[in-house]
This record gives C-alpha cells, structure tokens and sequence, in this order.
C-alpha cells in the first residue's frame, strides 16, 4: 500500500496568538517505488506535509494512510507510532541535529539498536550502510563532529538507512553540498529508488525534478496545486507556478525555437539531450 | 513553532504594553512585595489576596493576555503544588487548634488547609504578575530596564552593560533553543527514538541523543553570534547610543502611583492595630478601599486611552 493523504489539515500552535494553518486540505497519493519530489515555496507546508508521513505530526483533522499505518488524532493509532517510523524514515536538512555519538558506527547502529536489534548486528548494518553512503572504512571509529559537512550528511543518511525503510523521505539532501557531492549523493538516491525503496524529496532545485523525478507534487500555502508527471509539468509554463524552468528545458526550448527538430519527450537527462541535438543535426 | 506560553512577548497595542519597562518593572516588585505580605488572621490573608487576584487578574485582562495561558502555565507546577499540599497538611503549623476532620486516626487542622492554599494564592499571583511583565515587555526593553537599575553599579566598575547584552542574547535564545530542541527531537524520533515512554536507560540514553546535538548546535550558534557582532564592530566598551529612547508618560505615572498606592496598603494594613473599629468592618473597609483602587485604575485607563486616541473631528 502506497502513501495517501486524505483531507489532511494541520494548524500549529492551535487556539494562540501564534497559530499558522500550514496544511488545509491536501489529499494526495505517493506511489510505491516512485521517485516523488515535492516542490513549492518557503512556507508552503513541505516540511509540515512530509513530517505527518511518519507521524511527527498527527493531522489536525483528516487521515494519513502509510502501509498498513493509520495516522489520525486518536488514541488507537498514536501507539503504533514508533513501528511506523520504520517503514518510513526522514532524514532532516541539518545533519548537527542527529548526530550525538562518539564515534560514526555507533551513531549509525543507534537507529537499529533502537528498534531492538543487538548490537553487533546493528554494527554490521551501520558498517553496509556505511558502504553504500561512500563513507571510507578508515572513518568508521572517528567522531562525527570531526568530518566535512559533506561527509556528517552522508552519516545522517546512513542513519535513517540502517532502519532499512520501505519510504525514504528526505528534506532538501542536496542543500549546502558542493555539486560533485550533490550529483554524487543524488545518483546513490536513485540507485536506491531501482532497488524499489519509494523515495519522497523536498527540494528547491528544479534541475533534480527534471532528472529524478517520477512523480511531482506542487504545494502551495498550505495547498496541494498540483500533482503529476514531471513530463506533465513541464509541457505547461512551469513558471505561473513560481517555478524556474530547468536548464535543460530551457536548452530544448531555445533549440525548438532555433529550428532544431528535436523530441522534448525523449529527453531526460544531458547525454539524451546531446544524442537528440546529434540526431537533429545529421 | 513551540508551544511555550509562560515568559513569551505577545504583541499588543494595550495601555501595559506601552508603559515604560523601567515602570513595569518597578511595579512587578511592588505588587510581588504586596503580595507576599503576611497577616495575622487567614480572614485578612485570603481577603487581601483576593483583592490582589482581582486586580491582576484585571490587569491581565487589560493587557490581553489569556487567563487560560497563565493557567497553562501552571499546569507544569500542578506536582509541586500537589507536594505542597501534603507536606503541609500531614504537617500543621505549631499554632493549629481548629480540626477539620480526621483521616484515620490523623487530624487535619483548618490551619493547614488555610496555610497550604495560601501558598498556591501566592505561587499562583507570582506567576501571573511575571507572566504580565514578560507577555507585555519586549525582552530587549526589559533588558534595558535591568540596566537602567544597575547603572548606579557602573561607579564600583561592575560590567553593567555586558550583563544586560548577555541577559538579552540569553533571553532572545530561548525561542530559538526551544524550537532548535524540538526539531532535534522530531530528528531523533525518526530513529526510533522514544522521549515519552521506556526503561529508566533507554529514556536516559533518548535524552543524551537531545542534549549532545543541542550543545553542539548551541556552541555553533553562538560562534557565529559573536563573529556576526564583530563583523558589525561590535565593542563592549565603546559608548552606545539608543534607538529607543525610554520616556516616562503620564500612563507610567499613573501605574506607578496606583501600585505605591497598593504596597502603601498592604503594609499598612499590616501593621495598624484594629483596636478602634470592630472585627466585621475589618472586611468591608477592606473591599471599600479595593473597589477604589479598581475604579481609580479604570479612571487612568480611561484617560491613557483618551490621551492617545483622541477623537477625531
């Protein structure tokens, strides 16, 4: 069973001088094994939407269906919380709020351990989740506030992975990375998302929509705008949602526009795009 | 995003909110005098007390903050309270001779009862008086405040200006600790942490996973605070100007005599024998005199609205 929302509204701070509607009705689908990315404005309820996916926040009315998970305000489902955030596991943008052990294995197996698995099993997990992040064998028994930014945010991830999630969630993974550590981060995404873990990502770069993506969901204040396929998207002006057009849509355009008969539909990436521009030319 | 109510500024455009801090603080000393002043009978304690709640309760309500704030608020002491209460009624004062009734072969004393509730009185007071300071004062014009008081210390070179910088750093870093503590635990949260139920251990261990990340991000914070001051030339030494320059008004004179005039009250209350008049005019002379205080406090309402807002023609 997929992701789904059903008329889910969420107020913070309800009946106060401080209270803010960030959710007003969304009902949405995330499929299984898609690669959905959520886009939309700062303040839009991005985080807010993705937080009531593991049960952080409990809907202020209406239902959140994840698996064989129900998330509503009663009794009943708020116990079942803690089996949920094994299914789904959301990694946040800072990685200085999660790490907290001496050195980077423990910190990894903390997760595990939590949802009683030993300890050595859990070490042996922290170490093939490790691996897969690209984080070198050598770092394993070093601190975590001694690395790179780059490298903490790959631990934060490696410790969401080790609860082996059916749902990945991640907010903006790519903010504040270099591009290489972007691109190379994004790619280890994907391979996952093959592997058939459904992946959710909050992002403000429309690059990784047009790459990535599977499915797109637009918010905005506190509204779903849009749902689709990126394809979908960005046959539209993508810009009457306050969004940019990607680079490599705006290199399609401006070749269509030069004359050049290329096919839009064929082109996802930028080895597709130049082997579309090599044909037109012949 | 948290949910804290207790000593958070709500912005407001009410008569308190635009007193002077130096006042307000002036009067939240007074009133906390007031109230913890003890009497000889609990008649007069519970009538004088009342008095006072009906005044700060009115006050509050002028400022606009919500009663049921303050009783959120109190909702964290209910334990202490609770404890409170039954250490003094299982141990009565050395004066108790009215029995309420017996638990087994225990007797409970109207004494303790009156004592332990005349504890809650003045906790309950004392928390509304500060949270009518703290929801209707800018946590900068407090600090200015404070300094104000302290510039007599500035002749003994006592740092007074680095106190009241760091005493406005640390109260503008509240929000922000809070929310930065939620977030690390929703963070932990999704590694399977559990903050609310457990073993003793594994709940101590749950706190560890908060506390080490706060730090961390709290030393980090305040790195960058004190780069981000010097970037801006920044000298603890150097001679300020104010942007906001404190003034006393008419409203200030206004609050500040109303509450010299309660202290003045209280402690005269306190201190006159009642030798000339009989017991039951005790009371009465007392309501009197608080219904006068109320109508003389509606009166330089009235009036501070009238001055600011007068009517247009």
């Amino acid at each position: 069973m997929p992701v789904r929302f059903d008329d889910v509204f969420y107020t913070y701070q309800p009946k106060s001088p401080f209270k803010s509607e960030a959710l007003r009705g969304v009902s949405l689908e995330i499929k299984d094994g898609s690669f959905t990315c959520i886009v939309g404005h700062t303040g839009s309820g991005k985080s807010t939407l993705i937080q009531q996916m593991n049960g952080l926040l409990i809907p202020s009315s209406g239902t959140v269906f994840v698996n064989d998970f129900t998330v509503q305000k009663s009794r009943k489902s708020l116990k079942n919380l803690h089996n949920l955030r094994k299914e789904v596991g959301i990694v946040f943008q800072f990685a200085r709020y999660q790490l907290f052990e001496e050195t980077i294995e423990a910190d990894v197996a903390f997760g595990p351990m939590n949802f009683g698995v030993k300890k050595e099993e859990a070490l042996q997990i922290a170490h093939e989740c490790l691996q897969t992040v690209g984080i070198d064998e050598s770092l394993y028994k070093r601190s975590p506030f001694e690395i790179s930014g780059g490298q903490r945010r790959r631990v934060a991830i490696a410790g969401i992975l080790a609860l082996r999630p059916k749902i990945l969630v991640l907010d903006e993974p790519t903010a504040g990375l270099d591009p290489r550590g972007a691109q190379e981060i994004l790619k280890f995404f994907k391979e996952l998302n093959d592997k058939g873990t459904t992946i959710v990502l909050v992002t403000h770069d429309i690059n990784i929509v047009f790459e990535y993506a599977t499915d797109v969901i637009v918010m905005n204040e506190g509204k779903l705008e849009l749902q689709c396929s990126p394809d979908a998207l960005f046959k539209e002006d993508v810009e009457k949602y306050s969004l940019e057009t990607p680079l490599i849509q705006k290199t399609v355009n401006l070749c269509l526009e030069k004359g050049l008969k290329i096919d839009p539909s064929k082109i996802h990436n930028i080895t597709e795009l130049a082997q579309e521009i090599a044909r037109a030319k012949k | 995003m948290n949910a804290s109510v207790l000593g958070r500024y709500v912005e407001h455009n009410t008569f308190i909110h635009k007193m002077d801090p130096r006042n307000k603080i002036f009067c939240l000393v007074a009133l906390m005098v007031a109230v913890f002043i003890g009497y000889k009978t609990y008649e007069m304690t519970f009538i004088i007390g009342g008095s006072l709640a009906i005044l700060i309760v009115s006050l509050l309500l002028i400022a606009k903050v919500r009663i049921l704030d303050v009783f959120k608020s109190l909702r964290v002491l209910w334990f202490f309270v609770l404890l409170l209460m039954i250490i003094n009624v299982f141990a009565p004062p050395a004066n108790a001779i009215h029995i309420a009734f017996h638990i087994g072969k225990k007797a409970i004393y109207w004494e303790a009862i009156f004592q332990s509730l005349k504890i809650i009185l003045r906790l309950v007071l004392m928390i509304m008086l500060t949270m009518l300071l703290t929801a209707t004062t800018k946590p900068l014009d407090l600090t200015y405040g404070l300094e104000w008081y302290m510039t007599p210390f500035k002749l003994i070179k006592f740092p007074v200006h680095e106190i009241a910088m760091t005493i406005s750093i640390a109260l503008r870093f509240i929000p922000t600790l809070l929310d930065e503590t939620e977030r690390i635990m929703k963070a932990q949260s999704s590694r399977g942490v559990d903050f609310k139920h457990g073993k003793i251990s594994s709940r101590l261990k749950a706190i560890v996973s908060l506390i080490i990340p706060l730090f961390i991000s709290s030393f980090q914070r305040s790195e960058e605070l004190a780069d981000s001051m010097e970037a801006r030339g920044y000298d603890p030494k150097g001679k300020r100007t104010r942007y906001r320059i404190l003034r006393f008004s008419f409203g200030d004179f206004i609050g500040f005599f109303l509450c010299l005039v309660v202290l003045t009250a209280t402690i005269f209350i306190k201190s006159f024998k009642w030798t000339v008049l009989t017991p039951h005019f005790i009371p009465w002379f007392i309501i009197a005199l608080f219904l006068i205080l109320i109508y003389m406090i509606l009166t330089g309402l009235i009036r501070a609205v009238l001055r600011r807002h007068p009517k247009e023609k």
